[in-house]
């Protein structure tokens, strides 16, 4: 198949400077397998939002400086705003619309809400991605591996304090 | 702004074909590893000539392996993948690159950032290339001059050349040496930014290596930082080598290094006056070697 697109690439010099290629990526978004086609430039957070239509996932800064746009790519957070789309053809992506279950806010959400971690809520689905991220892998972590995890993320409402507590809280009662 | 609208994403899974595209398209191809950098540059409008990309991910070259004593680690590997490596942790002559990969933040950066990447920049402020030039790193490099053979270079020889080569050619793996038998040494890693996840506005890195008296018998420093070019220090590393280690000799070292690098745009204060920068070189380095000396069990009357 890769060999496929790459002789076919190669061999059609031509094209360069006329229009885009359009390829298809396979991701599994939230337990949905999602076939899509992609231009090769195209970021995973405008696939995310333009293509599949999940607007948690929020446009920031769009260059790895605020964490809005941070979701779950096989366990790992990253941006993106800054992660190609083709390069994670096969993966499984979490964003904050995979959180909720039958409409119920998860555990860890629900004490966002229930700490007053957030304000204005913009930066919140991105946060709460790294939460998730961190108490999956360390259900355990100190308050500063909670900032650590939370380095990545700008909150301008908030002041952080409320968020560490929200996600101690999360840690400390297992609610994820 | 120049848009960045790449056309084609070619995979490529053999060396012959990467380098089949620098021929074809020359600098209108770029590898596209992490894409952390490209990113960056293309939303500066930075990189409209570009129109191919090519992914590496079919090369394999996220790998890490230590054979004869050398750390080798594919271009491919992540910062994150570099900073979880248990046997760079715990290998004190190795310390400097888990510091210096710990030390990029955030981690959603360091999970997509990858080592050939951080390195085929050439930027003089990131923190891993930085860490590998005080180690004495090496490259294995696949370029079109060599018809798609490996050619094995000093890290250093490949940075004064980086412009150069940067279309031609991509880094397939670096290789570390780690201490030998024998022989005692252990590095280190200092940086500081004006905030938390700030590119280093200097940054240091060492590595030392000692004989049964205490004394020197190698010893590497490189600087980084933003305004300044990443380079060993050579005027400070001689006046370690071949003496015992003090913390005199340290600190003579430090204050060494602290005036010997250069300054690239010393008329326009980028982070900081030369002054201040000169001050947290000075501190920097001091740090590091202290660090080092440390781990290496020297009583250096701290």
């Amino acid at each position: 198949m890769l060999l496929t697109i790459w002789k076919s690439t190669m061999e059609d010099d031509e094209r360069l400077g006329e229009e885009r290629q359009v390829m298809e990526v396979k991701l599994i978004v939230n337990g949905v397998s999602e076939s899509l086609e992609v231009e090769p430039g195209e970021t995973l957070l405008d696939t995310l939002r333009m293509r599949v239509g999940l607007s948690g996932v929020k446009q920031s800064c769009d260059y790895g400086g605020c964490g809005a746009c941070t979701v779950i790519a096989d366990g790992k957070t990253v941006y993106s705003c800054m992660t190609l789309a083709l390069k994670l053809s096969g993966a499984r992506i979490t964003t904050v619309e995979g959180l909720e279950n039958n409409g119920k806010l998860s555990p860890l959400q629900q004490l966002f809400v229930e700490k007053w971690a957030l304000q204005c809520g913009f930066c919140t689905p991105g946060i709460l991605m790294s939460a998730k991220c961190l108490l999956d892998t360390n259900p355990n972590p100190t308050e500063e591996v909670i900032r650590e995890a939370l380095s990545g993320h700008v909150c301008r409402c908030t002041g952080y304090a409320r968020i560490i507590d929200a996600i101690t809280e999360a840690a400390r009662s297992q609610k994820i | 702004m120049p848009t960045f609208k790449p056309e084609k994403l070619l995979r490529a899974s053999t060396v012959t074909e990467v380098l089949d595209v620098f021929k074809k398209y020359g600098d209108k191809a770029r590898i596209v590893g992490g894409n952390t950098f490209l990113n960056e540059l293309s939303k500066r409008g930075l990189l409209p000539e570009v129109k191919v990309l090519v992914d590496i991910s079919g090369l394999d070259l996220g790998y890490v392996k230590y054979e004869n004593g050398t750390l080798l680690l594919g271009s491919s590997v992540t910062i994150q993948q570099l900073a979880n490596e248990i046997r760079v942790k715990s290998d004190n002559s190795l310390k400097a690159l888990s510091l210096a990969a710990n030390a990029v933040h955030p981690v959603q950066v360091r999970n997509t950032a990858t080592l050939g990447g951080c390195v085929s920049t050439g930027l003089p402020f990131l923190d891993l290339p930085c860490a590998l030039l005080a180690l004495e790193s090496t490259i294995t490099l696949c370029s079109i001059d060599s018809n798609g053979a490996e050619v094995r270079m000093d890290l250093g020889d490949y940075l004064s050349q980086i412009f150069k080569l940067a279309d031609q050619s991509f880094i397939k793996d670096i290789q570390v040496q780690s201490a030998k038998a024998g022989i005692r040494s252990a590095s280190s890693f200092q940086k500081f930014g004006l905030t938390g996840f700030d590119y280093g506005v200097v940054s240091a890195a060492v590595k030392l290596s000692k004989d049964a008296k205490d004394v020197c018998t190698r010893a590497s420093i490189a600087l980084c930082g933003k305004g300044l070019d990443l380079e060993r220090m050579s005027v400070a590393e001689r006046k370690l080598v071949g003496n015992k280690l003090t913390q005199e000799i340290l600190e003579q070292a430090a204050e060494s290094a602290s005036s010997e690098f250069k300054n690239m745009t010393d008329d326009i204060p980028i982070r900081g006056s030369v002054s201040f920068k000169r001050h947290i070189a000075k501190v920097m380095v001091a740090r590091a070697l202290r660090d080092a000396a440390h781990d290496l069990e020297i009583d250096y009357g701290r």
